[in-house]
């Protein structure tokens, strides 16, 4: 795979309360299959307050698509399908 | 309100360092500064205790804040003189007073008034310049022990700085044979000279803390005596800026923007979407550094333009708590808060502008309840800047 894959991970306030804070820990959690394939970056807020649904933190962003309620496994384990 | 950033008012520093007499574990001078909020005077007091240690630490506390009640109650700072002489009592043995004091009491256009007894004359520079004041002298009345204080009236301007001393600065270094009679006056002020001359804008905490160093090194790091010092030194304030929360109006967006954009001193934005919106409006970008440790906030940003960029609530609620809990604020810690507060540590004037648009998504009644509003955690900053740290603080809601 040439381009590698954009995951946003959401620091603003609301997600970091709800467990967002854990989701930093995701380039250290990668499995070393991943390492290259992936490119981590954060984001201020990911625009959950503008959904019509109740929002669900904390939120991720894989290739633009967003992701409620993320957890580092459910992000690794979507990472895998993609890849 | 005052637009941002447009006056040009001289703020006053009041900086002051002491170091206790070689084996004590109090000094025995006492040091106490206030801003007097009905009419915005400063007030100074620098007691020195008869002795040293506690005996000393005590007359001199009480020296000190008798005279700060009595200016604080607006008492006229000459009668506020003879009536601490007149009270307090007379070392029976010595025949001398129990402490000597220096008030000083600095109007907010510049005005100033020094009342002396018995310590160590005060030194006025204007710019480089070394001015000896006038001053006169009074001999008080209903005391037998002829008793005489030295008062001063002045007009301080921008770039003036005072410098009260203890007798433990000026008689430093005493029977030396590069100082028989001490440091001496003469010496204090040819070191000071020399200070300001090497860099012209040392603020007033870090010329005191100088004057002392070298009465310390003087005594040969045994100080003889309690040695304090303090430094009013009247300059262009250092301003900050700190934005938090969007304004309750988006057309108010790009006044936010520009304002941050044109403002003359230091920026910090708090909050996420605060930060885009004046990213988005600046056609700038955020970066996020996530390599910075992780710890209990989120890691803060950078927008190219301001000096400081975290997220909002939690971070802000730290820093009233750094505020509150940290009197100092000499070590704050190593988080986005702890930056914060450094920032304010080296300003003057605090410009706080606070958008009032309540964010839907901190609304979930799952939150914890430490997520205070905002407007309530930003008062209590403003109120703890103004009341513990004497900043000077304007607060705007858009």
């Amino acid at each position: 795979m040439d381009q590698k894959i954009i995951i946003k991970i959401c620091v603003g306030t609301y997600c970091h309360v709800m467990g967002g804070y854990k989701l930093r820990e995701l380039r250290q959690q990668l499995p070393e299959a991943l390492q290259d394939k992936v490119k981590v970056e954060a984001s201020v807020c990911l625009g959950c307050s503008t959904l019509k649904e109740k929002p669900q933190p904390p939120y991720a962003e894989i290739n633009g698509k967003l992701m409620s309620d993320a957890s580092l496994e459910k992000i690794i384990e979507e990472l895998q399908k993609i890849v | 309100m005052e637009p941002f950033g447009t006056t040009d008012t001289v703020f006053i520093e009041i900086g002051c360092s002491q170091e206790n007499k070689a084996g004590n574990f109090v000094c025995g001078d006492t040091f106490l500064s206030h801003k007097n909020k009905n009419n915005s005077a400063y007030l100074s007091v620098l007691s020195d205790g008869l002795g040293s240690g506690i005996k000393a630490n005590v007359l001199s506390t009480m020296t000190a804040s008798m005279a700060m009640n009595f200016l604080q109650q607006n008492e006229p700072i000459v009668r506020s003189a003879i009536s601490i002489l007149n009270t307090l009592p007379m070392d029976s043995v010595r025949n001398v007073s129990y402490a000597t004091f220096s008030l000083a009491n600095i109007d907010n256009d510049g005005e100033t008034t020094i009342v002396e007894f018995d310590n160590p004359s005060f030194l006025l520079f204007r710019e480089k310049i070394n001015i000896k004041p006038q001053k006169e002298k009074v001999l008080l009345p209903n005391s037998p022990e002829h008793r005489i204080i030295r008062i001063s009236k002045l007009k301080l301007f921008k770039g003036d700085r005072i410098i009260l001393f203890s007798d433990g600065v000026n008689q430093s270094g005493i029977g030396r044979n590069e100082y028989p009679f001490g440091w001496d006056n003469d010496g204090v002020e040819e070191f000071v000279q020399g200070q300001i001359d090497v860099q012209p804008d040392i603020s007033a905490h870090d010329l005191a803390k100088c004057i002392v160093r070298q009465a310390i090194k003087n005594d040969r790091f045994i100080p003889k005596d309690d040695i304090s010092c303090a430094v009013i030194y009247l300059r262009d304030p250092r301003r900050l800026l700190i934005c938090s929360g969007p304004p309750f109006n988006n057309e108010k967006d790009e006044f936010l923007a520009s304002t941050v954009d044109n403002y003359p001193g230091k920026t910090i934005i708090c909050g996420g979407t605060t930060s885009q919106i004046i990213a988005r409006e600046l056609h700038r970008q955020i970066q996020i550094d996530l390599d910075i440790p992780i710890g209990d906030l989120p890691p803060s940003a950078k927008i190219k333009g301001v000096n400081l960029v975290t997220e909002g609530i939690l971070t802000l609620g730290a820093v009233a708590e750094i505020l509150e809990n940290n009197p100092s604020l000499d070590s704050p810690p190593d988080n986005p808060a702890g930056n914060i507060v450094k920032r304010i540590r080296e300003s003057d004037m605090i410009d706080l502008m606070v958008g009032t648009r309540i964010n839907e998504a901190h609304q979930d009644p799952s939150l914890p309840v430490e997520l205070e509003i905002r407007r309530n955690v930003i008062k209590k900053i403003a109120f703890l800047l103004e009341d513990k740290y004497l900043k000077k603080v304007r607060l705007q809601f858009i």
